[in-house]
């Protein structure tokens, strides 16, 4: 594997594992209004996260870090192009930190009150746009040859990637309540599993909603090829598996397999960007020819891996499969 | 364990102030790197740690970190041996008087390290970024010694004094640590730059940085910074003679002076990054070649109003916050600590 090759998998590792840990604590955000009903279970319910979020953050600061560093190119066109949305995420994630730090801080009702609701509204939206952005990022976005980003910011709202941000917020929604089903005691315990329970089949809808539209709107499974993979399917095992688990009372095993369902998911998803960082929506895919092109991805070549390769249209036309790994792999694929 | 992890809050924020300063140095004066078809990219890793620059800055702002610390609480030691009285409180009293003490002396140490470093880096500075220190000077034309300003008007768009005083040789002693020595003057920097620059930005291109906040950046850091020197100063000889009780008036200037150190602080950083003006990276790249293409002059008004608007509400709640627990009993229970424990499992 080859110096970019490695540095996708450690970014990938990266939001894996951040996903998996900051995911719980936005569930916790947003459940926080609805599972606390009076302010000692609020702080209950601050507290089982109170340790953990902003050590959690620190794994997003390093992926991006890490972007910044193996691929420049990548962190450029994806920050200033996501511009408005990650300045309204930012904004979001100030106001949840200093909600954590200062909701305590007075013995006022209405303080406190003005401060869950900014610590719910900081956790609800980073857990949307998570998803609306990896949305974009596999199914692409206006690139031009120069990696400048040439939309706005309406052109990252579609129904594809609004369902997308559902999925986000549904997980980790359930992951939260899992989460509090496991370190509460009590009432809150079983407000936690009662929720989690809830939750449960309108994610598994969402995200069934997700794949089926990932299908159309993507590449991705022409790039995974027929078998999607281990992690794929390990992803929708985990689910099912998840909601046997919590029907089971099984809430440790159960929140386990959610965690298993979130690292999964970005692995598959990391796969199927592979060796692309992000996918130019300026390409062949948008025009009218769609449906051909959707049948040709069926036909798509194999390689000896029985991977599938596009038709030439991926790697020859001008603006397509932009920001791919620099290098060693373009060069094995182009030879 | 407590102190244990004290240790590694002060470890971590240092390390955390180092690589910043790092990153900021390269900004200031490029080091360690080649360019590879307009690409900066760094050779050696070791030679950008040791960018002479990081060792003067870092040590000023370190310095700089401790003052602030001290005059914090130098200020709310002050407010709170104003506020006790009678016999009852005298344990307070006694508790406030030795943070006192002990910042007096962190404060009196710190900034004048502080001062003695900000002298290491202005003479660094006139090597490496003259235009830096020629703006923060309002110096136009060349002088040899070279004047320090006590107060210049000049006319910006003119590049010109309209009115000037000035003390002699002291610009000089500034940056050579001696009374002579050619500094050069904005002008003359800038003409230089464009006959340097003519290939590639053209001969007309402008170097000058916005002057008047330059000017009055300087002037505001170093005027804060002796006034703190001279405060810290007074409450040691006061603290010696055993006569800090009985000056309430110099007790309330303390709780005022907790501004200080955050405007000599904030004029500071501001001298450093628009000295720098219009360069984003010194010598390299121009602040107008570093914009993002696709975000608008819109999108960046709305980021600006969002972040002050956000801040400023944080400042309010945040002085709140610090005003109220500066005025707490210092040995009341903190009960929130008690209910984590109790019942997060």
């Amino acid at each position: 594997m080859d110096l970019a090759s490695v540095w996708f998998v450690l970014i990938a590792v990266l939001f894996a594992v951040f996903f998996l840990l900051e995911g719980f604590d936005y569930g916790v955000g947003i459940l926080l209004p609805f599972l606390g009903k009076d302010d000692r279970e609020r702080r209950v319910l601050i507290n089982a996260i109170g340790p953990f979020w902003d050590g959690n953050e620190v794994w997003l600061i390093t992926a991006g870090g890490a972007m910044f560093a193996a691929f420049p190119n990548w962190y450029a066109t994806m920050f200033s192009g996501f511009y408005l949305a990650l300045l309204i995420m930012l904004l979001a994630l100030i106001v949840r930190g200093v909600g954590f730090e200062f909701r305590s801080k007075v013995a006022s009702a209405r303080w406190r009150q003005t401060w869950d609701w900014l610590i719910f509204t900081g956790s609800l939206v980073p857990a949307l746009l998570w998803g609306v952005a990896v949305a974009n990022i596999a199914r692409g976005v206006p690139i031009d040859e120069s990696m400048t980003f040439t939309g706005d910011f309406f052109d990252l709202i579609s129904v594809y990637t609004l369902v997308g941000g559902l999925v986000t917020l549904s997980v980790f929604l359930l992951h939260g309540a899992l989460y509090l089903s496991l370190k509460t005691k009590g009432a809150v315990m079983e407000r936690a599993q009662k929720a989690a329970m809830r939750l449960w089949l309108p994610t598994v809808v969402i995200v069934v909603l997700f794949v089926v539209l990932t299908y159309f709107e993507t590449d991705i499974f022409a790039q995974l090829g027929v078998n999607p993979g281990v992690d794929a399917l390990g992803a929708g095992l985990a689910l099912v598996a998840a909601g046997w688990l919590i029907r089971e009372g099984r809430f440790g095993w159960a929140f386990a397999m959610n965690a298993l369902t979130i690292l999964l998911t970005v692995s598959t998803v990391f796969r199927g960007l592979h060796p692309r960082v992000m996918v130019s929506s300026l390409n062949p895919r948008m025009e009218p020819d769609h449906h051909q092109r959707l049948f040709d991805r069926h036909h798509a070549r194999r390689d000896a891996r029985g991977r599938a390769h596009l038709p030439a249209y991926r790697d020859h036309l001008p603006g397509m499969g932009l920001l791919d790994l620099p290098q060693a792999d373009r060069a094995r694929r182009t030879a | 364990m407590h102190l244990f992890a004290i240790w590694m809050v002060v470890i971590g924020s240092w390390l955390s102030a180092l690589w910043i300063l790092i990153a900021n140095s390269f900004m200031q004066e490029p080091v360690a790197y080649t360019l590879n078809g307009g690409r900066a990219e760094m050779t050696n890793f070791g030679d950008l740690l040791t960018n002479p620059h990081v060792w003067v800055q870092f040590p000023h702002v370190l310095t700089a970190a401790v003052t602030t610390g001290a005059f914090f609480v130098l200020g709310i030691s002050a407010y709170r041996l104003l506020k006790s009285r009678g016999d009852r409180e005298q344990p307070l009293r006694d508790l406030f008087m030795r943070s006192f003490r002990w910042a007096a002396v962190y404060g009196a140490i710190g900034v004048f390290l502080v001062i003695m470093v900000g002298h290491q880096q202005a003479q660094h500075m006139v090597q490496a970024q003259p235009m830096k220190m020629a703006a923060a000077e309002g110096l136009f034309e060349s002088e040899d010694p070279a004047s320090m300003s006590l107060l210049t008007i000049g006319d910006e768009p003119g590049r010109r004094d309209v009115f000037s005083i000035r003390i002699p040789g002291l610009l000089s002693f500034l940056a050579y640590n001696r009374f002579e020595g050619r500094i050069e003057g904005i002008n003359d920097l800038n003409a230089a730059y464009q006959a340097q620059f003519a290939d590639q930005y053209g001969p007309d291109a402008d170097y000058v940085p916005p002057l008047a906040l330059n000017y009055w950046s300087f002037r505001a850091m170093v005027g804060a910074g002796f006034l703190m020197l001279a405060l810290a100063l007074y409450a040691l000889y006061l603290l010696y003679k055993r006569r800090l009780m009985t000056k309430r008036r110099f007790l309330r200037l303390m709780v005022w002076a907790i501004a200080l150190p955050y405007i000599a602080n904030s004029t500071g950083w501001l001298l450093t990054e628009l000295g720098r003006q219009p360069w984003i990276v010194f010598g390299l790249q121009r602040i107008e070649e570093a914009v993002s293409p696709n975000v608008t002059t819109g999108m960046l008004l709305a980021s600006l109003v969002l972040f002050t608007t956000i801040y400023g509400i944080l400042i309010a709640v945040d002085v709140y916050l610090l005003r109220k627990y500066a005025m707490a009993d210092p040995h009341a229970k903190e009960d929130d600590a008690a209910l984590t424990l109790e019942s997060a499992f």
